[in-house]
């Protein structure tokens, strides 16, 4: 499993697999959240947007979770896969985390009436986005890959510590400055007829970053080991 | 010859290295201060001069100056080392390099953090502090300059031969719990609450952050050795 | 005192050296030539950790018994290419403040002065120095403190005739007193020493 060639072959055989269930699910989520479940009585169609939103505001921070893990793994045991994982997946969840800002904001703008408030849950979103722009920009700096995945990985367990330290002081410091009457936390009697649906499309991403973050990852093994015999064998076949 | 302080030895040899480098080469602990300084006095004029804004930005403006400027001046802090060889010598020595890098930071705090402090005194009149809360704010920055420092050296280390304002990338989102938890005890201060509490979550920060940061450092110093 | 056998090193795929097996005694000198870029520096980054990448195996003994191998280089003193070498310290701080000075008294700092010719500039700025001064107070260093094994990348640069005697002389009184040396050079020097050439190896 740890060991690149290993996982591009056998990558090679579930990919195909995996993009199919990402796309029936991910589209079924969305048909079934955007075109049938019922109309919300106080904010009418726009709240659809929850179907895209909450699912990539769930992954922007799971993915971030779990690039903390992989950096874990990659400083200990020095994995190199653990590494490219990292390298693999930052983009990613800057993405979705970038997704899950603009599409919060528009609904904002629809519910409230504001593009922006500085509650606490935007807030900590908006360090997130940050926090995965450090890593990116970090890795991209370095010219020798291998170093930079470790120099990631170094950032990816600081963060792992201070990502629930900032979650809580940005808790705190909402609670010191309670001027807002916005909150959102409170979504109290969400009908199973639009919960399930939300749902689907939560699994339905997830598989989608699933697909994306192997399809990268193969790249960037291929990439990494352009210079190795397997690479060569597995594209040109094998060497008389 | 004893070889039993030997860690201690190695610690006292660098702090003092240091010291007096630092204090032969005055941009070291000046630029840090006339920076800090100069982001002060943008905010009035930026703000205009009503002395009732400045009073209740006071607190925040201070923070992010001292914050900012902390983490400048420790951009640096090992590329000297680095290039000249001296860095392979803490590999060498069998000390725990940690320690090393502790010495440096707490030297380079000692040299850039205290002026610092003692410019925010200053600004504390510029800027119309509320009366009363000045020993709050030399608290505060006490704990939060130097767990700049510590992070700012990790910074440093991941961007060592790099750009600066990579480094400043690199380690201004982790420090917003420093800057949240500074100016919530400025307000609990300005308040007449009691804030005590903020204080001792920022020192069990400190005290997780001294060697676990330090750790990692020298981690990010080694990947220059690969 | 140090047993070297099949070490290689590569650098993104491209083999810096191989097959190189070498052996260290007590006393002993070793002198590692080659041109720039033979990998005559990483052979002594290599054997002191600081690359962590390699194959083959490198066996240390700092007891007289050598069948007793250990991994470590407590007992070792490195000068690299950069000798570090503070311009804002005087010369007496720049041997006082080193791997091998610190425990130093001024008495044995100024005796050490003396014997590579910087007693004058003591209290000097290491900035006003020449590069050769410089590189005199790098090799007081190596007085300061008795060592088992000395590494040096390429001491013998930026020397006059007066310096490089300096040196032959200081190592050959430390190999009576049981310190080894290993030296790298772009050329043989005219030490006591067994000496490796690294080129050969790689057009081999």
């Amino acid at each position: 499993m740890g060991s690149p060639p290993f996982f591009y072959r056998w990558s090679t055989t579930f990919s195909p697999w995996l993009a199919l269930l990402a796309v029936i699910v991910f589209s079924a989520g969305l048909f079934w959240g955007i075109g049938f479940a019922p109309t919300d009585y106080k904010q009418g169609d726009v709240y659809r947007i929850i179907y895209i939103h909450v699912p990539s505001a769930i992954l922007a921070e799971s993915i971030y979770v779990l690039m903390a893990v992989c950096g874990f793994i990659s400083m200990v045991w020095r994995a190199k896969i653990a590494g490219m994982l990292i390298t693999s997946a930052a983009p990613i969840g800057a993405g979705f985390t970038l997704i899950a800002l603009v599409t919060g904001s528009i609904w904002g703008q629809f519910t409230w009436g504001t593009w922006w408030v500085w509650d606490a849950r935007l807030t900590s979103t908006l360090i997130l986005f940050f926090l995965y722009s450090a890593i990116i920009g970090l890795h991209s700096s370095i010219e020798n890959k291998a170093k930079a995945d470790r120099a990631v990985s170094i950032l990816a367990v600081l963060g792992v510590v201070i990502v629930p330290i900032i979650k809580k002081s940005v808790d705190w410091w909402q609670t010191l400055h309670q001027s807002s009457t916005f909150t959102l936390t409170s979504s109290p009697s969400m009908s199973p007829d639009m919960y399930q649906p939300l749902f689907v499309c939560v699994l339905g991403f997830s598989f989608l970053f699933i697909f994306m973050l192997t399809n990268s990852l193969r790249g960037e093994i291929i990439f990494r080991e352009r210079d190795k015999l397997w690479v060569k064998n597995q594209f040109f076949g094998q060497e008389r | 010859m004893n070889d039993r302080n030997n860690t201690l030895d190695w610690f006292m040899l660098v702090m003092r290295r240091d010291l007096i480098l630092s204090f032969r080469r005055s941009a070291t602990y000046l630029t840090p201060l006339i920076f800090f300084l100069i982001v002060v006095t943008f905010f009035p004029l930026a703000l205009g001069p009503s002395q009732s804004l400045l009073s209740s930005l006071a607190a925040g403006i201070i923070w992010i100056s001292a914050l900012l400027s902390s983490l400048l001046a420790v951009e640096g802090i090992f590329s000297e080392d680095y290039q000249d060889g001296t860095m392979d010598q803490y590999f060498i020595s069998t000390e725990p390099v940690f320690v090393l890098i502790f010495a440096k930071v707490l030297c380079h705090w000692l040299v850039c953090g205290a002026p610092i402090i003692l410019a925010s005194i200053i600004s504390s009149l510029f800027l119309y502090l509320p009366s009363g809360v000045l020993f709050a704010l030399i608290e505060s920055l006490l704990m939060g300059t130097f767990f700049m420092s510590l992070l700012g050296a990790l910074g440093a280390a991941l961007a060592l031969g790099r750009s600066a304002i990579l480094s400043a990338i690199i380690v201004l989102p982790f420090s917003i719990p420093t800057l949240l938890m500074g100016t919530a005890i400025m307000t609990a201060a300005i308040n007449q609450q009691d804030y005590s509490g903020f204080l001792s979550i920022m020192g069990a920060m400190l005290a997780i952050g001294i060697p676990g940061l330090c750790l990692l450092t020298v981690e990010a110093i080694k990947l220059n050795y690969e | 005192m140090l047993k070297v056998v099949n070490l290689e090193c590569h650098r993104s795929d491209e083999v810096i050296f191989k097959d190189l097996n070498f052996k260290i005694d007590r006393g002993d000198n070793l002198e590692i030539i080659g041109s720039n870029g033979s990998g005559k520096t990483t052979v002594l980054r290599l054997l002191l950790g600081l690359i962590p990448s390699f194959s083959g195996e490198i066996h240390w003994s700092t007891s007289q018994d050598s069948s007793k191998s250990e991994e470590n280089y407590t007992s070792c003193f490195y000068q690299g290419h950069q000798i570090g070498i503070k311009p804002l310290l005087t010369a007496y701080e720049n041997l006082k403040f080193s791997t091998s000075g610190f425990n130093s008294s001024d008495d044995e700092i100024a005796l050490v002065a003396k014997r590579v010719g910087i007693e004058g500039f003591l209290n000097r700025r290491s900035s006003d120095l020449s590069a050769g001064q410089k590189k005199r107070i790098a090799i007081g260093r190596w007085l300061l403190k008795d060592f088992n094994l000395y590494l040096l990348d390429e001491p013998f640069t930026a020397l006059d005739d007066k310096g490089v005697k300096l040196i032959e002389d200081i190592i050959a009184e430390m190999n009576s007193r049981g310190s080894s040396f290993l030296i790298t050079g772009h050329r043989p020097s005219r030490l006591k020493s067994h000496k490796i050439y690294l080129d050969q190896k790689n057009e081999r």
